[in-house]
């Protein structure tokens, strides 16, 4: 390591690291204002001719300009019980975080910098403060030692050294720079079962594809094909086209350049997954979990087992046909208190493409003692839940509708009749999926539609309990009922009101009678 | 319903320790749930006189406003003669109701209003049309903050505001209270939320 007590620079490669992060935060606020600069300037009166080579150039060398400067401008030194940044652009700051209240530390080796041997050590306090402090460009040998130094200091979450430079290759339990105590290796996904997550990661891509089915755009296309098979004739189909004209061009354009979006939505998802996931390993060492995995940029995540707030188990229809189960571990989120404005969450910890007995044995490890298979789940008042929603949702429908049932025909309020057993649908099957049930000090809330989505969380983490009503639910008994943990809310609805207390005053007792530490 | 600061009322409300007996982990208890402290049963505090004025003399000003507002547009806007009606009759009545029946609603919402501290929590109950109870561990607490504006202050009054972890804002907030109650309710609970508070 180098000295203990001197300013130390980070690698030039470094202005790159800080050119992506600025897009990264700038480009969801800055794009419509992208938008408009840009319709300014390829509008072809003077002031755009003018705008758009120099926004050209500008925009780049701004870019290039605030990268350098940040380097230029970044100092760290890790001293004794402390590691301490100098940096900022146009205002100087000074970051100082004690060893002790780091909360993870996070290695990974973005593509850039990987060929160099050189990676970004993420130091994160979140809980405490919104600190966090990334020295981006130093050798991933000094990445190692500092996290080696932290842990040696205090009893930050860390463990074995960064994976295996290639993931296929990495068999053995104990990866290479594995401190002093070995770590267990939990779980290993190979490239099959990290694409099947893409699969099952995201349930849009698949409502997207049933709903381009439904509104016909693949109907379309295929009759487009049908017909050019059908009449192989190049010559009919030319003079077709001659009489037709462009509009059926420009149809079978479109509608194949949708399709072709929409089947390659799963493949956009298997990618991500692939680029996420790859080589995924976790591994369990002094109460610590560790991931590590990543296509291109190496991941390592780490988090310590107490730091767990909840665990979802989500299971789409997609993942039940497969018996898979992806587990999510939440841990506080950043934006504590009242100062700090929304900030963007952190992807939660992942553990994808579990089978059944896989998953449940790693719940009883991120939640000790906690046994997933033995929790029995109460119902919601379903019929409830369905009939008020639906009601409120036909008339909802109902309020368009009487403008061309009015107006042309009362047939048009036949409509309802397709909207209404489409919503019937739904809410029998939300209604179904809601339920809760308590299980040793544990919680569990259930949601879901084809799938299931339970959160599991440990009672005494509960931070706050609402109970609402209206004076109608408050005289059939029924209630809403919302957890608020520390990582996110749960919302119960429609819960007997006799269970919704019970379940309140079992997690306020838990609360308030553990003195164990919840963050 | 006479407006008072809640006591600690130790004979009425059954707090955790009762139920764990000693000092024990909390881990191996078997909990009997209808052993459990019931919220169900608490006495409300209910806010004071003084918030029911603070809020009438908010719906005068709100009201005023409006009142003017649609005074200028009759006396500005030039609508032809057969809408007088319209500007001069409707307009003003709908007005009246308006502001009469937020009033009135504002007046019954005060009434569900109401807190209760209990040895470890606080509780607090609001809504008209969606009646809401929030319980919020006091060892939960994050940071307490005591506001007032300055309609508030010109009524002695204050909110008060609990953060909690996780939140994104306000975990709940007491609006109404009598200053001096909020100032005291603050530093009752920061006193109890520190980590090994004892409950005496």
């Amino acid at each position: 390591m180098t000295g203990a007590s001197d300013w130390n620079r980070i690698s030039p490669l470094s202005a790159l690291f800080f050119i992506f992060r600025l897009l990264r935060q700038v480009a969801p606020q800055a794009a419509p204002g992208f938008v408009a600069l840009f319709a300014v300037m390829f509008s072809s009166d003077g002031i755009g001719r003018v705008l758009l080579p120099v926004a050209l150039t500008a925009i780049p060398l701004l870019m290039l300009g605030f990268g350098l400067l940040s380097w230029l401008r970044f100092r760290y030194r890790v001293v004794t019980d402390r590691i301490q940044v100098r940096q900022g652009v146009l205002e100087r700051e000074e970051l100082d975080i004690e060893f002790e209240r780091i909360q993870n530390i996070g290695v990974r080796e973005p593509f850039y910098m990987r060929p160099f041997g050189l990676a970004v050590l993420a130091v994160d306090t979140a809980g405490t403060t919104d600190k966090e402090i990334e020295l981006a460009g130093i050798r991933k040998t000094l990445a190692l030692e500092i996290r080696t130094r932290l842990l040696e200091d205090s009893s930050v979450a860390a463990g074995e050294a960064l994976g295996d430079e290639s993931p296929e290759a990495s068999g053995a339990p104990d990866a290479p720079g594995n401190g002093a105590h070995g770590a267990t290796l939990l779980l290993e996904l190979e490239r099959r079962e990290v694409l099947l997550y893409g699969l099952t990661a995201n349930v849009m891509l698949w409502a997207a594809l049933a709903l381009a089915a439904f509104f016909g755009t693949g109907d379309v296309a295929e009759s487009t094909i049908e017909g050019v098979i059908n009449h192989p004739n190049v010559q009919q189909a030319a003079l077709t086209l001659q009489r037709e004209g462009g509009a059926v061009l420009l149809g079978i354009a479109v509608t194949g350049l949708g399709l072709l979006v929409l089947l390659s939505l799963p493949l956009i998802s298997m990618l991500g997954a692939l680029l996420r996931f790859d080589g995924y390993r976790l591994t369990l060492q002094d109460e610590t979990f560790r991931r590590n995995s990543g296509l291109l940029t190496r991941h390592d995540e780490s988090l310590r087992q107490h730091k767990i707030q909840a665990v979802v188990w989500k299971q789409n229809f997609i993942a039940r046909w497969l018996g898979l189960i992806n587990l999510q571990l939440r841990q506080a989120s950043a934006g504590t208190g009242a100062d700090n404005g929304p900030m963007p969450g952190k992807p939660p910890f992942t553990v994808p493409s579990l089978r059944l007995e896989q998953a449940h044995a790693m719940m009883s490890r991120f939640l000790p003692a906690c046994d997933s298979r033995t929790a029995r789940f109460s119902p919601v008042d379903a019929g409830r839940y369905l009939r008020v929603n639906l009601v409120i949702v036909l008339t909802l429908f109902a309020i368009p509708l009487s403008l061309p049932a009015l107006l042309a025909h009362p047939a048009w309020y036949a409509l309802l009749l397709p909207i209404g057993a489409v919503c019937w649908f739904v809410l029998w099957r939300m209604g179904r999926a809601f339920g809760w049930a308590v299980d040793g000090e544990y919680g569990y809330i259930r949601r879901g539609f084809l799938g299931h989505t339970t959160t599991i969380f440990p009672l005494f983490k509960v931070q706050r309990v609402d109970i609402r009503q209206t004076p109608v639910q408050h005289r059939k008994g029924i209630a809403h009922l919302t957890v608020h943990l520390a990582s996110h809310s749960l919302t119960l609805p429609y819960v007997r009101m006799e269970d919704a207390v019970k379940l309140r005053d079992l997690a306020l007792f838990a609360a308030e009678s553990s003195d164990r530490r919840w963050y | 319903m006479a407006y008072r600061l809640p006591q600690l009322n130790r004979a009425k409300l059954t707090s955790a320790e009762t139920i764990s007996g000693e000092n024990m982990s909390f881990t191996n208890i078997l909990v009997d749930t209808t052993e459990l402290p019931r919220a169900e049963e608490l006495t409300w505090t209910r806010m004071p006189p003084a918030h029911r004025k603070e809020l009438l003399a908010q719906s005068a000003i709100v009201l005023t406003v409006i009142v003017i507002g649609a005074t200028a547009v009759a006396l500005l806007f030039p609508y032809p003669p057969e809408l007088a009606w319209l500007f001069a009759r409707a307009l003003p009545a709908l007005m009246v109701m308006i502001g009469l029946v937020t009033t009135l609603l504002t007046l019954a919402r005060i009434r569900l209003k109401g807190y209760a501290l209990r040895t470890h929590d606080i509780a607090y109950r609001s809504g008209l049309f969606w009646r809401k109870t929030t319980l919020l561990p006091f060892n939960r607490i994050q940071h307490v903050e005591v506001s007032s504006g300055p309609l508030q202050r010109r009524f002695g009054l204050s909110t008060l505001k609990f953060f909690t972890a996780g939140g994104r804002s306000v975990d709940l907030k007491i609006e109404g209270l009598l200053s001096t109650d909020a100032e005291r309710l603050r530093t009752h609970i920061l006193e109890r939320s520190k980590p090994g508070a004892e409950s005496g």
